[in-house]
C-alpha cells in the first residue's frame, strides 16, 4: 500500500535567533562565556568547559581554516575553525575551491540559513 | 543479577514479501520467548526501540506491539536514542529488574529502515540525527559527519584507505556465516576500486545497509528464571551510557568517540573487569572506521590499526569483533540493532550461535556497543557467561 504524508513546519529560532540572523548577513555571531571568555561557533548555550551559561553575544571575523574535508555524492562538507572561536564547526564548503586553506562566512540571505564558507576576496 | 534467558533476531534484509514491522517484532519476541521457556503472561514489561515514528508511521509503538504479542497489562514503553536506541533499551530493561519493579522483562527492537521509505528520504531523517540549526540544516549525512571524524582518528592513529577495505571485508566474510545477514559479501580489490565515493574517503562499500528486521531479548532476575535457563543463560553484569557534544567541532577530539570511552569504563566498572577480560564484541560499524574508532575508544586494543592488520579481530582471532558480520554485514533496523547486538553476545556466550561463527574455546565476557549520532549518545553492556558465580 502507498501512502504519502506532507508535513509544513513552523520551527521558531528561539535563542538562537542572533546567530541566525548573522547567517543571513554572513556576519559570524558567537556566543561569549564571561568566566573563560571563550567564543562558541555555533553557539553552545552553556560553555562546555566552565558549565556557565553563555552572557551574551560576540561578532568574529568570520574568516575561518579548514581542517578536514570530504566531498563525493553527498556533497562537499568541511570541519573549518573561524578565528576567535574556541572550538571548530562542520560546514558546507560547496562553494571553495578544492584545496583552499580558509575561507570566510557566506551570507544566505535567501533560502534557509545554512553554515557555508566562500572563497576569501582577493587582497 | 538479570540473565538473558531468552535471545532471538529476524533476517536484517530488505523485506520483499509483505510483511511489516509488526510481524517482525512478533516472530523475535516469539523465538525468544520459546527459547526462555516461558509463556506470554510471565512478561512484567515490554521495553520497545524504535528510532522514529518517521519510519514505522506510528507514534507509541509499543502500544500496538504489546496488543499484537498478548502482553496488554504489561508495563510498555519505548525508549530512544537515536542510532543508540537498541542498546538504551537493554538498560531499561535490566533496571527494571535491578530495582524489583519487574522481574521478567521483554526488549524488542524493530525498525523498517528498508521498506518503508525510498533511501533519499531516509537519509534526510538521518540527517535530522544531529543538531538540526547547525548540521542538520548545512544538509551534511551522517556519512560526511563520520567520514569527518574518521579522518581526524586515522591521522592520529595511523590508518590507511586500505585499512577501510579490510574491515568490510572482515564483517562481510562472518555475514557469509550467517544466514540472517543483508550482505554476505566477498569482496575484490576491484569492487572497492570502483566503488562510488559517497563522502571520502568513504566509499558505498564502507557504509552499512539500511535494513528491516527485529531482534528480541527475554531478561530475568535469576531467581524468577526457570531451572534450567538459571545455570545456562548468560548474565548482563555491566551496562554503562555517556553522552558527547553534537556537534564534532565543539569536541575536544574530532576522532575519538570519548563518550563511548566513559560509558565504558561505567560498564566494566559495574561488571568488575577491565577491557582485556572481553573475549569477543559487536561494536556499531555504522561505517567501518567507525569500528576502528570503538575499538580504541572501548580500550579493546591500544593499536587497532596494527591489530586489525595482525588479525586479532578476525573470526578465529584473540577478540573477534563483529562475528555477526556487524552493521557493514549483518545490517542495521536502526531500533533493532542494539537489541541485536547484545541477543548476538548473549548467544555466543550460551554456545547457540550460528555453527559457522561460534568460537570453539570457553567464552567468559562479551561486550555490545551502540551509539546515537556520530558516537555522541553512548550505550556499552558486559555479558558474561552462565554457569559463574
Ligand atoms: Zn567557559
Amino acid at each position: 500500500m502507498k501512502h504519502q504524508v506532507s508535513l509544513d513546519y513552523s520551527l521558531a529560532e528561539g535563542w538562537l535567533a542572533p546567530w541566525i540572523e548573522g547567517l543571513r548577513q554572513g556576519k559570524a555571531i558567537a556566543s561569549h562565556c564571561k568566566t573563560c571568555g571563550g567564543a562558541q561557533f555555533p553557539p553552545l548555550r552553556v560553555c562546555p568547559d566552565c558549565r556557565t551559561p553563555s552572557d551574551g553575544w560576540v561578532t568574529l571575523s568570520g574568516r575561518a581554516a579548514i581542517q578536514w574535508r570530504t566531498t563525493g555524492a553527498d556533497g562537499d562538507f568541511a570541519v573549518a575553525k573561524f578565528e576567535g572561536a574556541h572550538g571548530a564547526t562542520v560546514l558546507r564548503s560547496a562553494h571553495l575551491p578544492p584545496h583552499a586553506a580558509h575561507g570566510r562566512l557566506r551570507a544566505c540571505a535567501e533560502g534557509p540559513p545554512i553554515l557555508q564558507l566562500e572563497p576569501e576576496p582577493d587582497l | 543479577m538479570v540473565l538473558v534467558i531468552g535471545a532471538a533476531l529476524t533476517p536484517f534484509n530488505r523485506r520483499r514479501d509483505g510483511s511489516g514491522f509488526r510481524d517482525w517484532a512478533a516472530q523475535a519476541f516469539s523465538d525468544a520467548l520459546r527459547m526462555a521457556g516461558l509463556e506470554p503472561g510471565d512478561i512484567d514489561a515490554l521495553i520497545v526501540s524504535s528510532e522514529s515514528d518517521f519510519f514505522t508511521l506510528q507514534l507509541n509503538p509499543a502500544s500496538v506491539i504489546a496488543q499484537d504479542i498478548g502482553l496488554c497489562g504489561a508495563e510498555t514503553l519505548r525508549v530512544e536514542g537515536g542510532g543508540g536506541s537498541g542498546q538504551y533499551a537493554v538498560h531499561v530493561g535490566v533496571e527494571r529488574i535491578l530495582s524489583g519493579r519487574a522481574q521478567r522483562v521483554a526488549v524488542l527492537g524493530v525498525d523498517p529502515s528498508a521498506s518503508a521509505l525510498d533511501g533519499d528520504s531516509i537519509r534526510e531523517l538521518y540527517g535530522y540525527s544531529f543538531d538540526f540549526w547547525t548540521d542538520g540544516l548545512s544538509g551534511i549525512t551522517a556519512t560526511g559527519l563520520y567520514a569527518l571524524s574518521w579522518q581526524a582518528f586515522a591521522a592520529e592513529y595511523g590508518a590507511a584507505g586500505t585499512d577501510l577495505d579490510r574491515v568490510a571485508t572482515k564483517n562481510r566474510c562472518n555475514a557469509c556465516e550467517n544466514p540472517g545477514a543483508h550482505l554476505p559479501r566477498i569482496h575484490t580489490a576491484e569492487e572497492f576500486e570502483a566503488s562510488p565515493v559517497i563522502a571520502s574517503p568513504y566509499k558505498r562499500l564502507h557504509c552499512s545497509p539500511l535494513s528491516d528486521g527485529a531482534a528480541a531479548l527475554i531478561l530475568s532476575a535469576r531467581e524468577a528464571a526457570p531451572a534450567l535457563r538459571q545455570t545456562r543463560a548468560p548474565a548482563i553484569t555491566g551496562i554503562g551510557a555517556a553522552s558527547d557534544l553534537p556537534g564534532l567541532g565543539h569536541r575536544k577530539s574530532l576522532g575519538r568517540f570519548e563518550a563511548k570511552s566513559l560509558a565504558a569504563k561505567r560498564a566494566y566498572e559495574m561488571a568488575g573487569i577491565s577491557a582485556s577480560a572481553i573475549d569477543l564484541a559487536e561494536v556499531y560499524d555504522a561505517y567501518v572506521g567507525a569500528e576502528l574508532q570503538a575499538i580504541a575508544a572501548l580500550g579493546l586494543s591500544a593499536d587497532p590499526v596494527a591489530a586489525l592488520r595482525d588479525g586479532r579481530f578476525d573470526a578465529d582471532g584473540a577478540c573477534p569483533i563483529n562475528l555477526s558480520g556487524g552493521l557493514i554485514g549483518q545490517g542495521a533496523p536502526v531500533g533493532a540493532t542494539g537489541v541485536g547486538q547484545a541477543a548476538t553476545c548473549a548467544l555466543l556466550l550460551e554456545g547457540r550461535y550460528h555453527k559457522g561463527l561460534q568460537p570453539e574455546r570457553p567464552l567468559g565476557h562479551a561486550l555490545a556497543d551502540t551509539h546515537g549520532g556520530v558516537g555522541t549518545s553512548c550505550a556499552v553492556t558486559v555479558l558474561r557467561a552462565g554457569g559463574q558465580a
